[in-house]
């Protein structure tokens, strides 16, 4: 009676509209002017009720207080130590100044403050200004004799002011403090199209991320950004960041396993975690095996959302339980709590027995109503 | 196996919403207290609880362009366009989707004078 529990019912796969709509299979190339942009943000009731507030306030543009741009010879460069950072040798040597990354159109220009006293202090760029003195004094820099770094120029967006909070803020806001970042889901866009539309594979990241997003595509998996129109979609997920962290060989199992039960929803998180676990403790995943549990998600929670949700709220009051105290949650308890259904609901496939004793007896905190409606089915 | 509910609310001037409830009377007395004058559950849908919330979180996700919005709030409300028809249609074919099939109509155009059906 219980083994019906695990019988999966195939479910009539519908076309994906993904496979149209996939915005990494193909870049429109499609060039706007700036006023495209202008007339978007124009019509949105935020940028409406932001002008209204600066009306209300009586605030203004000054052009005059933009900052202005200067050469300026490396030598005349003060760091004020108690506004940036300490150096990062580190992020000098393996990221800004890696051979094999290192691009001169791509060196940013430095922003300071200058004092009424002629001093120019950096507010952000003091890495990339380090870099290319030391460069110019290991004679890696052309035309430049190696004693002359201090005379060197570079591009400079500065302020005049002695006001060093405002340095201190600008320090903030310049790394990151109130600047929009770039997402998990556009650093790998970028990735994808650098290797499809540039066909550059100079990065191996980039070839990497290029080769995950590739298998995950050949079983209609998806990866969309947050709050994309997209991710109601069969396929689709938006933890870009857990997929790019997972081998490749998880993505398969993971991806297909997904496409092959439950090709209808989008895609929850919980499936990388799962597969991640199933294959560090080398379980066996027989077809048998796949199918049952995609049959014990289907009977009895619908989806991985469903289960997501039963097994989150089972781990709150397993470990309020078993430690006094509610735990956060734990990603591997995705698969703990499922194995542990299945044996407890007789399933004969072999599976880590570390994996049944970890959180041992979490599978007695689901809800009264899934572990009666699970012994019923 | 205890009964859990997905309805679909109307309010006065028509506009469609959907919601689960563990107990639809307590629900929909809340719904016209907040209203003022009786609320009606044009469909109640009875099954199990976890096929009930797989049925809301189908709604949710597939029909988010057409929710109502109160500033960039997301309700369980629809916009005015959102037909009884439509709503039909979209249970159907969720329930046939995602092989929701314990859960059946169990009424329609109810509110708690009915008390417990």
């Amino acid at each position: 009676m219980a083994m019906q529990v695990f019988k999966y019912q195939d479910i009539t796969r519908k076309p994906n509209p993904m496979r149209i709509l996939n915005p990494l299979a193909k870049a429109s190339n499609e060039v706007v002017d700036l006023l495209d942009r202008i007339e978007t943000l124009e019509r949105t009731n935020a940028w409406k009720k932001l002008i209204k507030q600066w009306q209300e306030q009586g605030k203004m543009l000054d052009p005059d207080l933009l900052p202005k741009v200067a050469r300026m010879g490396l030598g005349k460069l003060d760091i004020a130590n108690d506004i940036q950072r300490q150096l990062d040798a580190g992020h000098c040597a393996k990221t800004i100044a890696n051979p094999t990354r290192f691009m001169e159109q791509l060196v940013q220009a430095l922003n300071c403050v200058v004092t009424s006293d002629g001093k120019w202090l950096s507010i952000d760029g003091q890495h990339t200004a380090t870099v290319i003195a030391s460069l110019i004094r290991a004679g890696l820099v052309k035309g430049v004799n190696a004693d002359n770094w201090r005379d060197f120029e570079v591009n400079v967006l500065y302020v005049e002011t002695d006001d060093l909070a405002f340095a201190r803020k600008a320090f903030g806001i310049l790394n990151g403090k109130g600047k929009k970042q770039q997402s998990a889901y556009s650093n790998l866009r970028t990735s994808v199209y650098v290797v499809r539309i540039d066909k550059n594979t100079d990065d191996e990241e980039d070839v990497a991320i290029e080769r995950k997003v590739a298998i995950a595509e050949k079983y209609d998996c998806y990866p969309v950004e947050i709050n994309s129109s997209l991710n109601k979609h069969p396929g689709t997920f938006t933890n870009v960041g857990i997929f790019k962290a997972r081998s490749d060989e998880v993505i398969e199992e993971s991806c297909k396993w997904h496409n092959t039960y439950f090709h209808q929803d989008s895609i929850h998180v919980s499936l990388f975690f799962m597969f991640d676990e199933l294959a560090k403790n080398k379980a066996k995943l027989t077809d048998k095996f796949l199918r049952e549990l995609a049959g014990l998600i289907q009977n009895i929670f619908v989806d991985l959302d469903g289960y997501a949700e039963a097994v989150k709220e089972a781990f709150r009051k397993f470990t309020k339980k078993q430690y006094g105290e509610e735990m956060n949650w734990r990603d591997d308890a995705y698969i703990v709590g499922l194995l542990q259904l299945y044996k407890e609901l007789g399933g004969t496939e072999r599976v880590p027995q570390l994996l049944l004793d970890t959180y041992s007896d979490l599978h007695l905190y689901f809800a009264d109503e899934i572990v009666e409606y699970a012994k019923a089915a | 196996m205890t009964n859990y509910y997905f309805y679909i609310v109307q309010n006065l001037r028509g506009r469609l919403g959907f919601g689960i409830a563990k107990d639809y009377v307590e629900r929909n007395k809340q719904y016209s207290a907040h209203s003022g004058d009786l609320i009606a559950f044009p469909l109640l849908y009875a099954g199990p609880e976890m096929k009930c919330k797989a049925l809301e979180r189908q709604f949710k996700k597939y029909t988010i362009d057409d929710i109502w919005l109160v500033d960039e709030w997301r309700t369980e409300w629809w916009n005015d366009y959102v037909t009884l028809d439509n709503v039909k249609e979209m249970v159907t074919d969720a329930i046939e989707r995602k092989r929701l099939l314990e859960v059946k109509l169990f009424t329609t155009d109810y509110n708690f004078e009915q008390g417990y059906l």
